[in-house]
């Protein structure tokens, strides 16, 4: 291919150009030009689009216009390359609104005009400075100490509704929580991370943070839809005490957490009644308590996790939970081994919910 | 592959008697089902001032955002002092109702008979 021959194809429709758009992984919305010259994609940081991604080859895949159609070429990798679900051999055409699969991650190729790409390449700057706020508002994983901690949370959307947290209290006791924004996106955002730096801060007013009522209660006095935009969040919080090791927990209109034994095989929901936050002021909501022995595993998650569509039905709750039974892997962490097993049995396509799953082991 | 969006929402609107509303809604409500019948669901009922009941009996799921659509429309009619209820729940969106405690904040009949005394 010729470098004349690409600049062509590009200018065939005036002011107008091809792009690739993440619709799936780990930058949601952003959009890669295709035209002025072959797009490379692979794990290798100097290539055009780098993807930090297990299931991706250091050099993956190519993406070119040839004579004004975009052509996929797989540059022998390991795991393959796919158009709209099917591995392709050595090279294909992708099609305007095709889908491109590459590892775990999906672009689907669309044509839009000059102007509307460099506006989405400015959106995209600006959310990419918002999704780092986020993301440093979320904690590091413990791999030490009275409770280790692993977590996943991949937005939908470019910035997601999800947020999680975990944090020393006092002395021997920790927070847990998971806080699911109705919906996602920017909007979705700005609401979780409000109620994250609330958490993060300790700054309810007038309320013991060691009291997982109190906790919901005041969020709930705090965050009613009217003033907020009309969105609502679920949540799941807890109270570990290390000493006595005891787990107390509230849930707030959220599905249960599972605890999960060391010798595996069964799982225990905990959930305490409570309604969404911020739906109706006089609200109640309970705590429940239990012990925690040593090795046990706790998961909590967001709906995302498990409203996936297969070929054939919705999944729900109930399809979900056995897996977290199953033994622990020994070469990938708990949260990745949920994500590919839910992936495996989701619908090509990108997720239509966040993911976000927190695994807590009790040593 | 299924295309993307492929999702459509259905929304008919009758009158149940005794100066109630009676909408029937069908398909997903999920974020791209609910952006497509949201701004005509929440004209038809808040602003009357009329209490209604709502059958989902052809919903198959219901996402956050349809909860989301569905209080917030009880809430506007409460400060209207209008009453919804819903009814014809599959077992499937029970469940989800179920985890988020929706019969706290929306009452939900067994049936249409019961969903009418609960807003009468």
């Amino acid at each position: 291919m010729t470098r004349h021959f690409i600049d062509e194809a590009v200018d065939v429709s005036g002011d107008t150009l091809l792009s690739l758009l993440m619709v799936e992984g780990h930058e949601v919305g952003r959009r890669f030009r295709l035209g002025e010259r072959p797009v490379t994609a692979g794990r290798d940081s100097h290539l055009d689009v780098v993807l930090a991604d297990g299931e991706v080859s250091r050099l993956h895949c190519l993406v070119s216009v040839l004579d004004g159609a975009v052509v996929v070429e797989d540059l022998g990798s390991t795991n393959g390359t796919f158009v709209n679900s099917h591995r392709i051999s050595t090279r294909a055409p992708l099609s305007v609104g095709s889908l491109l699969r590459v590892g775990e991650h999906i672009f689907r190729c669309e044509r839009i005009s000059t102007r509307d790409f460099e506006r989405a390449e400015e959106q995209h700057r600006d959310i990419q400075r918002a999704a780092s706020y986020v993301k440093s508002l979320l904690p590091r994983p413990l791999s030490d100490g009275p409770i280790r901690t692993e977590w996943m949370l991949r937005p939908s959307a470019r910035l997601g509704g999800d947020a999680l947290g975990y944090q020393l209290l006092h002395e021997h006791t920790f927070s847990i929580y998971l806080i699911d924004v109705s919906g996602h996106g920017v909007g979705a955002a700005m609401l979780s991370v409000s109620v994250l730096n609330v958490l993060r801060e300790q700054a309810l007013p007038a309320t013991d943070v060691k009291d997982p009522v109190r906790v919901l209660s005041t969020l709930n006095t705090m965050f009613q839809m009217d003033r907020h935009d009309d969105q609502y969040f679920t949540m799941w919080y807890g109270v570990y005490d290390s000493l006595e090791r005891t787990l107390t927990y509230g849930t707030a209109g959220h599905h249960p957490a599972y605890l999960v034994p060391p010798a595996r095989g069964e799982t225990r929901p905990l959930k305490a009644s409570g309604p969404v936050v911020g739906a109706m002021p006089e609200a109640r909501f309970q705590a429940e308590r239990t012990p925690i022995s040593a090795g046990s595993l706790l998961y909590l998650f967001s709906d995302g996790v498990f409203e996936v569509r297969t070929a054939e039905r919705q999944w729900r709750l109930d399809d979900f939970v056995p897996l977290l039974a199953q033994p622990v892997s020994d070469d990938r962490s708990e949260c990745r081994r949920l994500y590919q097993e839910v992936k495996s049995v989701s619908r090509p396509g990108p997720r239509e919910d966040d993911f976000s799953l927190l695994v807590v082991t009790f040593p | 592959m299924l295309p993307i969006g492929d999702h459509t929402v259905g929304m008919e609107v009758t009158e149940a008697g005794h100066n109630v509303t009676r909408v029937s809604l069908s398909g997903r409500l999920d974020t791209s089902g609910v952006d497509q019948i949201e701004t005509r669901f929440v004209a038809t009922l808040v602003p009357q001032g009329k209490s209604a009941i709502v059958d989902l009996s052809g919903v198959e799921f219901v996402a956050s955002m349809g909860i989301r659509m569905l209080i917030s429309v009880a809430r506007g009619m409460r400060q209207r002092q209008a009453k919804l209820a819903l009814y014809g729940v599959t077992s499937l969106v029970q469940e989800t109702f179920d985890s988020v405690s929706l019969s706290d904040i929306i009452p939900i009949g067994a049936d249409e008979r019961d969903a009418l005394q609960l807003v009468s």
